[in-house]
């Protein structure tokens, strides 16, 4: 099966409907997010317009379509996921023949009969959803969003030895040792999705940490109140109690997946990479654990 | 002296068995080895031989406490030092291109026939894979040229040469793949004259492109600038209105106004 990038666009009609509609993404085995991204339009008209340049209609004829989208409220999610059954197949006839994945196609529409709005007992075409046809079209809306390397963005290697997320910083060198689990902290976000600030926080005062000793609620109201905006990672309280249970660190599968950290002074560390794994093991009682520390 | 006994490097070389690489200028005390020795390894894939080293290395550190340091310093190099309170007890150098050497030029393809013609050496507890001894005497030829005047103790590869080339035939064979390897002396100050000339060329190509760039520059102002004159005086002759001719253009403009002087007429 080919993977290939795609994205599903919740338009401003459907944002109230936007944790349900990730959850369901999130449950497609065929898809895995790997960006969450809140983005308030300036200009739903020009924005529209930006999306739909690249579609396989023209714009003339999507204009009726769309109307509704100009009077909806300006702010959309987007999710930017990994399609693992990209289902390449031609879809229309005459000047709409199009290129499109079936999957992909097949999900959208899924989600438009559920959340739509139905008038008079039939589902308008006021769609909440707008999906990629193809990888290219994920590479122009990441690229229209700043990520000025579109796909590679997303597919980054910071570290040709360690396994890393895409974004960290490249870094060439590297210690990996023991270390004092009570040496380290992490940046925890506060404040609200338009006012926030990073404070380096130790590991027991993290509502990472928290949710593990019962305190699920701060998790929640943390990933909900950032998810999107300064959170882009797929986290959710179900996957963090999943990873969590029988969590055996540099275990077989994971033996290169150190937690990474920077030296901010000298012996105390700041996770940039895994306050969840790092937070279960201060839970499973670790008074040391094995980190990768970057180095300048 | 006496081997350092803090790594079993059997465990290493038994967990990159699959992998495509040779281990040059081993010493023959392998798999025993000196605190602070280094073991260069030449592979088909770095990343992934790292990556091996490091499964074994954790053992190292969570046991024993040991630290590991890795850096990449370049797409084909890198090195991971396996530090023991604070000293370096062993070092993993590896490649997957011939190092640049400062007083020879080499053929790539040098580095892709020394794994092509890899030989295996059993060892009592693990099996490993070393040059043939062709390629093995022209690395160890090409270190003693890098290094005799530096470093004494280098001596020990044109030892082995003298050893190990003995035969007329080995000796034959080892002179003409070198001639077929090596590249001729650079010559110091040649490089240094390509290297200005490089740069001279580069600076020359900038003020070309600055001066285009102002030329370009001048042609529109001096076309802007006329416009304007023009406009002015067209504005005079025809005592038109403010910004009508702006509006309207010039050539749209003047014909207005002849075919109204025309009319009137």
């Amino acid at each position: 099966m080919k993977k290939k990038y795609c994205y599903f666009l919740i338009w401003g009609n459907g944002i109230q409907y936007s944790e349900k509609i990730i959850n369901q993404i999130r449950n497609d085995k065929n898809f895995k997010i790997v960006l969450i991204k809140y983005h308030e339009v300036e200009d739903i008209n020009k924005f529209v317009k930006q999306i739909y340049s690249v579609d396989y209609a023209p714009l003339s004829h999507l204009k009726a379509k769309i109307k509704y989208l100009l009077n909806s409220n300006p702010q959309v999610m987007i999710i930017f996921a990994i399609n693992k059954n990209h289902q390449e197949k031609i879809f229309g006839e005459g000047g709409f023949r199009h290129i499109e994945c079936e999957y992909v196609k097949n999900f959208k529409e899924n989600i438009r009969n559920k959340f739509n709005p139905i008038k008079n007992g039939i589902r308008t075409h006021e769609h909440v959803i707008h999906a990629s046809d193809s990888e290219y079209q994920a590479d122009y809306l990441l690229k229209k969003l700043g990520y000025i390397d579109g796909i590679k963005h997303l597919s980054k290697k910071p570290n040709s030895i360690l396994p890393t997320p895409y974004h960290l910083k490249p870094f060439d060198k590297f210690v990996i040792k023991k270390i004092d689990i009570d040496s380290i902290y992490c940046n925890v976000i506060y404040g609200n999705k338009k006012d926030f600030a990073l404070k380096k926080t130790d590991l027991v005062n993290t509502p990472h940490y928290k949710c593990l000793n019962g305190d699920t609620l701060s998790y929640e109201k943390y990933i909900k109140s950032f998810s999107g905006y300064i959170l882009t990672d797929d986290h959710y309280p179900e996957n963090y109690k999943l990873l969590e249970k029988d969590f055996l660190y540099l275990d077989k599968k994971n033996q290169l997946n150190y937690i990474i950290i920077k030296e901010f002074q000298l012996n105390n560390y700041l996770i940039l990479d895994g306050v969840h794994r790092a937070s279960i093991l201060k839970k499973q009682g670790y008074k040391k654990i094995i980190v990768a520390i970057i180095k300048d | 002296m006496k081997y350092s006994e803090k790594i079993n490097l059997n465990n290493f070389f038994n967990a990159i068995q699959k992998e495509d690489y040779v281990i040059i200028k081993l010493s023959n005390d392998f798999p025993n080895y000196f605190k602070g020795n280094d073991l260069d390894i030449f592979c088909e894939n770095i990343n992934l031989v790292a990556k091996k080293i490091l499964f074994i290395g954790n053992d190292y550190i969570n046991k024993h406490n040991f630290i590991v340091e890795i850096n990449k310093t370049n797409n084909h190099h890198c090195y991971i030092d396996f530090i023991f309170e604070d000293e370096l007890e062993l070092r993993f150098d590896l490649y997957d291109k011939l190092p640049d050497y400062q007083n020879l030029k080499l053929k790539n393809n040098l580095f892709g026939t020394i794994l092509k013609n890899k030989i295996k050496k059993q060892k009592p507890n693990c099996l490993i894979y070393v040059p043939s001894l062709t390629e093995e005497l022209i690395l160890r030829y090409i270190e003693f040229l890098e290094w005799f005047d530096k470093r004494p103790d280098k001596i020990k590869h044109l030892n082995f040469i003298l050893e190990n080339a003995s035969t007329p035939t080995t000796k034959e064979k080892f002179l003409t793949e070198l001639h077929n390897y090596v590249k001729p002396y650079n010559n110091k100050n040649e490089v240094k004259i390509r290297k200005k000339q490089r740069l001279f060329n580069k600076i020359i190509k900038n003020k070309i492109k600055e001066t285009l760039i102002k030329i370009s520059n001048s042609f529109k102002l001096i076309k802007k600038l006329t416009r304007n004159f023009i406009e002015v005086i067209l504005e005079i002759l025809f005592k038109s209105k403010k910004n009508e001719l702006k509006r309207d253009g010039i050539k749209k403009f003047v014909l207005k106004k002849l075919k109204l002087k025309n009319d009137h007429n």
